[in-house]
């Protein structure tokens, strides 16, 4: 598929993408601010007005409250999950700037995906990624019930935390160069992993998303939730298929099993599988009727 | 009696992935502040990229090898 196909086949979803950036990185943050303006809030809006991590730890650190007291950070965390449930992961594939900034960076640098990496099996791919949730949880877990007495643990949902890399980072491109005191090297690492590890080395250039972002890992779980419900998913109907595998190779989350079914954790609908079939293999389902085992 | 091995394969990931980060966290807490805080001084960022290069050629061992193979003199 060349570039100009890609374009067009996707052009409502990076359209997306791009306003998703103007939505929720300052000084934009159109979404926030607008938020903002309703509840009479002074507040500078930025991507840190609400945060992709920090809340699932404070709960295990007995900070409940520092979500619901924020009624930005509490609406957006439950509106990304509950959405999750009847569309699937939208806010990952269409709207997230961190997502599509390594993606948009992977489709840019022309490496072929034989010098990528990826795991082939969807499964352990899945499992690897609720580890790391188990296992940042696990922190959020020490630290709360103070089980472990460290303030470095306590401080690691910002510290390496590629949102919050990126609004510094915008911030500094947008007048506000003050923002790269913040910088350190845990900042670089994350730059590394996120871009560069994740971005360019890793097919389809969402390796921070499937095994750093803790919404998105959240996300995946009420997306099949939901499939299971009959809301809104992908479905492989395999009397059209000829396995010529060209959704599994070029599917940015790993999601397309060996039999070309699709592993709901790691799916975000985006429609690349179905835009790239040739064959009309997969299209979004509604309802649990018309669900036909593949 | 394969899904059971996948079963304990997949179990075994998540718990080294649940293990991992953690302790990543731990190794890392350093960075937080400056290279020269740290016994590594910097060398994470070196180590990075030849982390990438060494899984790559663990991916092409077989090309190497046959690329080798090919190459030698017997």
């Amino acid at each position: 598929m060349t570039v100009r196909e890609t374009l067009s086949k996707n052009k409502w979803r990076y359209l997306a993408l791009a306003l998703g950036f103007f939505l929720f990185v300052g000084p934009f943050a159109l979404a926030v601010r607008g938020v903002y303006f309703i509840l009479d809030n002074q507040a500078a809006a930025t991507l840190h007005s609400f945060c992709f991590r920090m809340p699932i730890s404070w709960i295990f650190e007995g900070r409940f409250y520092s979500i619901v007291s924020s009624l930005v950070m509490a609406g957006f965390g439950f509106s990304v999950i509950v959405i999750s449930i009847f569309l699937g992961p939208l806010f990952c594939g269409w709207l997230c700037p961190v997502g599509a900034i390594s993606e948009g960076l992977s489709r840019a640098i022309p490496i072929p995906n034989k010098y990528r990496l990826r795991i082939k099996d969807p499964g352990l791919t899945s499992m690897l990624r609720y580890g790391f949730l188990a296992g940042f949880v696990l922190v959020g877990m020490l630290t709360g019930y103070s089980l472990v007495e460290s303030s470095e643990l306590s401080t690691v949902c910002c510290r390496y935390c590629a949102s919050s890399q990126l609004q510094n980072l915008a911030s500094a491109v947008f007048g506000d160069p003050l923002t790269l005191q913040y910088w350190h090297t845990g900042a670089i690492i994350v730059l590394v992993a996120w871009l560069v590890i994740g971005g360019v080395f890793m097919v389809g250039g969402r390796g921070w998303c499937l095994f750093f972002c803790p919404l998105g890992a959240l996300s995946g779980l009420a997306h099949k939730l939901g499939a299971k419900l009959g809301f809104l998913r992908m479905e492989h109907d395999a009397s059209k298929c000829k396995n010529c595998k060209e959704c599994s190779d070029k599917c940015m989350m790993w999601a397309i099993k060996s039999d070309k079914t699709v592993e709901r954790t790691l799916c975000m609908n985006c429609k690349e599988c179905a835009n790239r079939c040739p064959y009309g293999s997969y299209s979004l389902k509604w309802g649990r009727k018309n669900v036909k085992p593949s | 009696m394969s899904s059971l091995r996948e079963r304990v394969r997949g179990l075994w990931v998540f718990a080294v992935a649940a293990s991992a980060a953690p302790l990543s966290y731990l190794v890392s807490f350093p960075c937080g502040g400056a290279c020269l805080s740290c016994p590594m001084t910097g060398a994470c960022l070196l180590v990075t990229p030849l982390a990438v290069l060494l899984v790559l050629a663990v991916k092409f061992s077989r090309r190497i090898k046959s690329f080798f193979l090919r190459h030698s003199d017997k």
